[in-house]
């Protein structure tokens, strides 16, 4: 038998745990070979030397107080609560010996606590959104249409002013305006025609009592005559704004679904300004003056850029019209401002064409200054 | 199977069997348990002080050990061997003890301090003899300090105990192989940490 192999045994040869022929293998092995004699001597002193690692026995004394303890113990065992039994009994397990363990356990625990309680917090927050939705819907319907119905009422002599036909401007007028003005008329649809749901801003909520109304990218609702006077432009049937509300909750999302709602809410605010402006030749300019502060404040209050877009463009118009009827150097100086910056915000084609135009008015009005 | 005569009120020269204790305990009589805690209190100590090499944490742990076998001692078979059922939970206490206290540096400084409680043998050795042991006994107990506990409790069973590798595997519950090279990396250890004195 080879070395490695002996090696192995030597151990159970030791130990004595080897079976008679295996034992004279590795005698037979051990006389011709020294370096498994001297690893076995190693072994052998090894062994001694922890036999002679013994622990002190304790005296008879403490073997008779052994059993009495065992028995206190037994005892007050049996009497103790099911809990603690099953503390002692599982003590280990229930508090792990090891610190980082105890630690890993808590913060494990905590983090899937947490996880748990927030999928549940959000999935019933995420059911009652869902359950409130047609309702709200269907109450701001409701809303608009009156305050449709009170504008129309009030002041606004003229057309049955929907708010939502106020950013809706028929292919053909715009078309007028634009010759009117010495352009060709756009090849392209208005931007308000082109314009889908999800182009449309998202805003924040507001009730209709609230002065800071939401905001659509939309054209001015009032468009300059030639001779400088603001003329009314032509709207859409309430009807038809409520139509395409509903069509876009079907396609939107539900954000967007109440996003647009408001939009139609603060085109009818700033309508009702527009309206107001016609229907008081002398206080007009203070209305415009309204519109001026109303979308300042929120261009200040809004920081998002699709909600500036829209909102550039009120202050553009608000400035535009203004200005015309005052025709200061500083309040066309302003104008020009504004239209430059609604001009950095817009993307549609027409209405970028749009605010050049009234730029280069704006330009010619101040040159003449 | 460890035979004794048993103070039964019945017969108290009579021969019983560790089995014949545990019925009586099944039975609700508290007196063979007694018995059986005085059959195997010295081995079982004699165990966890092997693997505490502390005399309170022994005590404490052999205490627990009865205490832990009382418990099961109704759903305990008793054709098994309760003697190796108690090392097994002896063994494991100890085992869990150790990990949990973290306590072997301390332990063996101080086993060393109390050295003069150790035997060594009862020869007659030289002053120089015995400098020499004494240093190779220091050098063991760090060797030892070293070993896994399951490396130890193998060891323990072995030297200490003199079992067989068939009761260590059974105690342990563990195969004959792994009793082997158990016993085998732990003398390896031990051997490579005294080799420059040996």
């Amino acid at each position: 038998m080879r070395c490695h192999k002996i090696k192995k045994l030597l151990d159970p040869f030791l130990d004595g745990e080897l079976s008679e022929e295996k034992r004279q293998e590795v005698i037979d092995h051990l006389e011709g070979c020294s370096s498994c004699r001297q690893r076995l001597e190693a072994l052998q002193e090894v062994e001694t030397l922890s036999q002679q690692l013994t622990q002190a026995e304790p005296d008879e004394a403490y073997w008779q107080t052994f059993l009495p303890r065992l028995r206190e113990k037994i005892t007050r065992s049996e009497q103790a609560p099911a809990h603690r039994r099953i503390r002692e009994a599982f003590g280990d397990i229930l508090t792990p010996p090891i610190p980082w363990v105890r630690i890993a356990s808590a913060v494990a625990t905590a983090v899937l606590v947490f996880i748990i309680g927030r999928a549940v917090f959000q999935h019933e927050a995420r059911m009652r959104r869902i359950s409130a939705l047609p309702k709200k819907l269907l109450t701001e319907q409701v809303q608009t249409a009156e305050e449709n119905r009170k504008y129309q009422e009030d002041g606004a002599k003229q057309q049955g002013k929907s708010a939502l036909s106020t950013t809706l401007k028929p292919r053909e007028e715009m078309d007028q305006e634009e010759s009117e003005m010495g352009m060709a008329p756009a090849p392209e649809e208005s931007p308000e025609e082109k314009r889908s749901p999800e182009q449309l801003p998202s805003e924040s909520r507001s009730t209709p009592d609230q002065e800071l109304p939401s905001v659509s990218e939309a054209v001015p609702r009032t468009q300059p005559t030639p001779g400088g006077e603001v003329a009314p432009s032509t709207r859409q049937e309430p009807t038809e704004s409520a139509d395409q509300v509903v069509q876009f909750e079907i396609q939107d999302m539900e954000g967007k679904k109440r996003d647009f709602l408001f939009l139609g809410r603060a085109a009818e605010k700033t309508s009702a300004v527009t309206s107001m402006a016609m229907a008081d030749k002398d206080s007009h300019a203070d209305h415009w003056h309204q519109q001026i502060q109303i979308w300042q404040d929120f261009i200040e209050a809004h920081p998002r850029d699709e909600q500036l877009a829209g909102a550039y463009l009120q202050l553009a118009d608000g400035w535009y019209h203004l200005a015309q009827l005052s025709t200061l150097h500083e309040d066309l100086l302003q104008a020009v401002e504004a239209h430059r910056a609604a001009l950095d915000f817009a993307t549609e084609t027409t209405t970028r064409r749009l605010l050049r135009s009234r730029i280069q008015v704006l330009e010619k009005m101040l040159e003449k200054k | 199977m460890t035979t004794l005569s048993v103070p039964s009120e019945d017969s108290k020269t009579a021969q019983v069997t560790d089995a014949d204790l545990i019925r009586g305990v099944k039975e609700g009589r508290r007196e063979c348990f007694d018995q059986l805690v005085l059959r195997h209190q010295r081995r079982v100590y004699a165990i966890t002080r092997q693997m505490t090499s502390h005399h309170q944490d022994a005590d404490d742990l052999a205490q627990e050990a009865f205490l832990a076998a009382y418990r099961a001692m109704e759903r305990f078979d008793e054709r098994q061997s309760f003697s190796a059922y108690l090392c097994r939970i002896a063994i494991n206490l100890s085992i869990n003890h150790l990990r949990r206290r973290k306590r072997w540096l301390k332990i063996w400084t101080k086993s060393r301090e109390e050295a003069g409680d150790r035997t060594m043998g009862g020869k007659a050795v030289s002053p120089q003899k015995q400098l020499e042991q004494k240093e190779l006994l220091s050098r063991l107990e760090k060797a030892m300090d070293a070993l896994p506990a399951h490396q130890k409790a193998v060891l323990v069973l072995k030297v200490h105990q003199e079992m067989s590798y068939q009761d260590i595997a059974q105690t342990l519950k563990i195969s004959l192989g792994t009793v082997m090279s158990r016993l085998h990396r732990a003398r390896r250890h031990l051997r490579s940490q005294l080799e420059d004195l040996l």
